[in-house]
C-alpha cells in the first residue's frame, strides 16, 4: 500500500517561501487581507515558522516551511461530527469542503494549528479570478480547508502514465511546493517503499517530527539543520 | 459555486476547437462519409435546437466526432455550430438563453478523459441511449445527485476504481 509522505531538509531550506507562493497559487488560496493578517486569519495551507536561535551577533534564523502533516492518526478526523475530514486509504487527510459544515472542531483539534478556516468570503483580484485553478474548487466562507499533498497532481499523473501505458513512476506525483523548491529541501514519496528517497530519508539519525510525544504520527518529516540542533 | 469557471471553459473550448476544426474536416472528407451521403439527404438549413441524435447516429457518426472533447478534456462541452456548418449550409444558433440539460455540479470533479481514455468505457454506459433521441433531451442525461453518485459508485465498485470520497469531491 502507498502512504505519502514528505521529509523537508531544514539544512537546504533557505526560507526563500516559493513553496509558499506555489501551494497557494495552485490550490486556489486566497491572497487575503492585511487586515485579516493582523487579526491572524490569513489561509496558507503551507507557511513557514520563524525560528531565530542565539542572540546577536550570533543569530541564526531559520523558516521552516509547514503544511498539513498528513498524521497517520489524526485528532481532526475523530472529531468531525459529518464525517468531512478523514484519512483515506493512502493516508492523506482529505477535507470535502461540500460536506463541511464550519463548526471548527477540525480546526481546534489539530496540534500544529495547520487547518484554516475560512473566515471571510475568499477575493481574488479581477485577473487572478480568471486564473484559478479548474482542478482545485473554491472554498466558501464557513468552510475549513487544508493541505491534501496536491491530491488532484496524483489523478492527472495516473491519467498521463495510463495513456501512455506505463506504471506510476515517483517522479510522475510531486506537490506543487516540492516542485517549487529551488533547493530541492522538500522531498516526496511512498514512506511505505523501503527503498524510496522518502523512506530513505525519514530514517536518517536528523530526522524528527513535530510534537512527536503527542502520538498523532505526523507524515512529514524534518531534518535537522545541524545533527541533534 | 465558480460561474467563471464555464466561461474559461468555454474560452478555451473556442481556442481548441479552432485547432480541431480543421483535423476534423479533414478526416470527414478523407473517410469518404462526405461522398457515401447524397447531397440532397444533408438538410440545407437547421436549427441548432433541434438536433436529432438518432439521425446522425443512424449515419454512423460517432459520438466523438462532434464530442470530441470528451477524449482530451475533463468537460464534454457542446459542439458548436461552427462544426455543424461542415455538413449543413445554414445553421440557426440556439438563443443565447438556451442551456444544455446536462451540467457537472459544482460540488463533482469529474473528467471524461479519464473514464473515455484511461478508463475505456462507452458514453452509453452513463448517458444511455441517447442514439434513439430526437431532440435535445429536457432532462440531463445523467441524473444528479445521489441518483447519479449511487450509480458512479457502483460502477466504481465493480471495476475497482477508487470510491475515496477526495477522488470527485474536493
Amino acid at each position: 500500500m502507498v502512504r505519502w509522505a514528505m521529509v523537508i531538509d531544514l539544512e537546504k531550506c533557505s526560507g526563500c517561501q516559493a513553496c509558499v507562493v506555489a501551494c497557494a497559487a495552485e490550490n486556489n488560496v486566497p491572497l487575503g487581507s492585511p487586515q485579516e493578517a493582523e487579526i491572524g486569519r490569513l489561509i496558507r495551507w503551507l507557511q513557514t515558522l520563524p525560528r531565530i536561535e542565539g542572540e546577536y551577533p550570533h543569530v541564526r534564523a531559520e523558516a521552516v516551511p509547514m503544511m498539513c502533516f498528513q498524521c497517520e492518526r489524526p485528532p481532526c478526523t475523530y472529531v468531525c461530527p459529518v464525517a468531512a475530514t478523514y484519512k483515506n486509504p493512502q493516508g492523506v487527510v482529505a477535507q470535502i469542503y461540500w460536506r463541511c459544515i464550519g463548526c471548527r472542531y477540525c480546526v481546534n483539534a489539530c496540534p500544529f494549528t495547520l487547518k484554516w478556516f475560512n473566515w471571510f468570503q475568499p477575493r481574488w483580484p479581477a485577473t487572478m479570478a480568471e486564473a484559478t485553478n479548474p482542478d482545485v474548487s473554491l472554498r466558501d466562507k464557513g468552510v475549513t480547508e487544508k493541505c491534501t499533498f496536491c491530491h488532484h497532481r496524483l489523478q492527472q499523473a495516473k491519467d498521463r502514465a495510463r495513456a501512455e501505458g506505463r506504471p506510476l513512476r515517483p517522479e510522475d506525483y510531486r506537490p506543487a511546493c516540492v516542485e517549487a523548491c529551488p533547493q530541492g529541501a522538500l522531498v516526496f514519496g511512498d514512506l511505505d517503499d523501503p527503498d524510496s528517497e522518502v523512506a530513505r530519508r525519514a530514517r536518517s539519525p536528523r530526522a524528527f517530527r513535530f510534537l512527536e510525544e503527542l502520538g498523532t504520527q505526523p507524515k512529514v518529516y524534518y531534518l535537522a539543520a545541524t545533527p541533534e540542533a | 459555486m465558480r460561474p467563471e469557471k464555464l466561461g474559461t471553459s468555454w474560452v478555451l473550448g473556442g481556442a481548441a476547437l479552432a485547432l480541431v476544426l480543421g483535423v476534423l474536416g479533414g478526416l470527414w472528407t478523407s473517410s469518404g462519409l462526405e461522398k457515401s451521403l447524397p447531397a440532397s439527404s444533408v438538410p440545407a438549413t437547421v436549427a441548432y435546437t433541434a438536433f436529432s441524435h438518432r439521425k446522425h447516429t443512424t449515419l454512423g457518426i460517432a459520438c466523438g466526432a462532434c464530442h470530441f472533447q470528451t477524449y482530451v478534456e475533463a468537460w464534454a462541452g457542446l459542439p458548436s455550430v461552427e462544426l455543424c456548418r461542415l455538413c449543413h449550409r445554414s445553421v440557426e444558433a440556439p438563443p443565447a438563453s438556451w442551456e444544455p440539460a446536462t451540467r457537472l455540479p459544482g460540488h463533482v470533479f469529474f473528467s471524461h478523459r479519464r473514464h473515455t481514455v484511461s478508463g475505456g468505457i462507452s458514453c452509453e454506459r452513463c448517458h444511455g441511449e441517447v442514439q434513439a433521441w430526437d431532440a435535445p433531451p429536457a432532462e440531463p442525461s445523467f441524473p444528479r445527485g445521489m441518483a447519479g453518485m449511487n450509480r458512479c459508485v457502483a460502477c466504481h465498485r465493480i471495476v475497482g476504481a477508487s470510491t475515496d470520497c477526495l477522488s470527485c469531491h474536493r
